[in-house]
């Protein structure tokens, strides 16, 4: 996992606004597609990655700017997907999917967003605790000690997590034709 | 190895996790198993799809949005409300002194003669005085309490 550099954490816990670009311009990509891989939808994956931006900011003074960036970071994006995925069981939503409507006039555009939307589909049949070390695997690119310690359990259990996760993602995606539309495109 | 344990490793491999002894393992069950060298492929496109980050010009944009709810009016005015909780509570807690006798009033003249007696006879039997007029104090009277002498033996049978 490599982040922003130490002088840019300082100066966003000191609430240095161009620090904060600094931290959205290097980790909305993960925020988001950490977002896209718990929730499902394009729509909450942009308003949870706001929110976890503007969060960090207004937390920023929990932030320990001796210590690195990211384990406080993910740990907070985290913290704001679990809570909404309670949220999410208090008003149960229906199985499928959402449809992001987005003009995408070139073929493979299409294929591309049916495929995305495949790989969102299969994600959204893990149980959480799955999605949340894949999320982090392969969206923040953090090592397996980092996601232990971030998730405060052994690595064994997230070694675990992360086989049992693929394995079911790997069903679930195959069922839902993703293998096919890897292979044409 | 059974094509399970193979599955299992080939997740691992998919994941980084394999040394190399588990991958000549793995290579071994492969010559004889094209099932799991299948499964093998599904595991990679897996991973890879996995590892496919959404683009993100989805979220045009985002920066002025996000800089835009920093401080913006809603989290202001939910920090105001914050910085006066203490004064809500505190107006909160007069308020349910002003209105306590409202609530907690003690006026007995809404029960009558009975519920009162029974009100006594049951605190009796709570301080486990069975012994009766024994027990207690000759000095205290139920008569201070409203209960003519009268009416207090019901209380001691």
């Amino acid at each position: 996992m490599t982040g922003i550099d130490q002088d840019s954490a300082k100066r966003f816990h000191d609430g240095d606004r161009q620090a904060l670009q600094e931290v959205i311009g290097h980790y909305q990509g993960s925020v988001f597609g950490i977002g896209l891989k718990l929730l499902g939808s394009v729509d909450d994956a942009k308003d949870y990655s706001q929110d976890v931006f503007v969060h960090a900011y207004e937390k920023r003074h929990r932030f320990d700017p001796e210590r690195p960036f990211e384990p406080w970071f993910f740990k907070l994006a985290l913290n704001l997907g679990r809570q909404r995925l309670r949220k999410r069981k208090e008003i149960p939503k229906s199985d499928s999917m959402p449809v992001e409507i987005v003009e995408e006039t070139a073929e493979k555009g299409i294929i591309e967003k049916e495929r995305r939307e495949q790989v969102r589909h299969a994600l959204q049949k893990l149980k959480p605790k799955y999605r949340e070390c894949l999320a982090l695997r392969f969206e923040s690119d953090m090592k397996l000690h980092e996601i232990a310690e971030l998730l405060g359990i052994p690595i064994e259990t997230v070694k675990t997590r992360l086989r049992r996760g693929l394995m079911a993602f790997k069903e679930h995606y195959g069922k839902a034709g993703g293998y096919d539309e890897l292979q044409k495109s | 190895m059974n094509c399970r344990k193979a599955e299992e490793l080939i997740a691992d491999r998919a994941l980084g996790f394999i040394d190399s002894g588990q991958q000549q393992e793995l290579d071994k069950h492969f010559a004889q198993c094209p099932k799991c060298r299948q499964e093998a492929e599904h595991y990679s496109l897996a991973v890879q799809a996995l590892k496919e980050s959404d683009a993100v010009d989805m979220i045009d944009g985002f920066t002025e949005k996000v800089l835009a709810g920093v401080g913006s009016a809603k989290r202001n005015d939910f920090r105001i409300i914050k910085l006066a909780m203490p004064a809500l509570a505190a107006a909160a807690v007069l308020l349910m002194i002003v209105l306590s006798p409202v609530f907690f009033s003690n006026d007995s003249t809404d029960m009558t003669t009975l519920q009162v007696l029974e009100a006594y006879a049951e605190d009796f039997d709570a301080l486990g005085m069975e012994g009766g007029i024994a027990d207690y104090d000759a000095d205290f009277s139920y008569d201070e309490y409203g209960v003519s002498d009268s009416l207090s033996q019901y209380l001691v049978q």
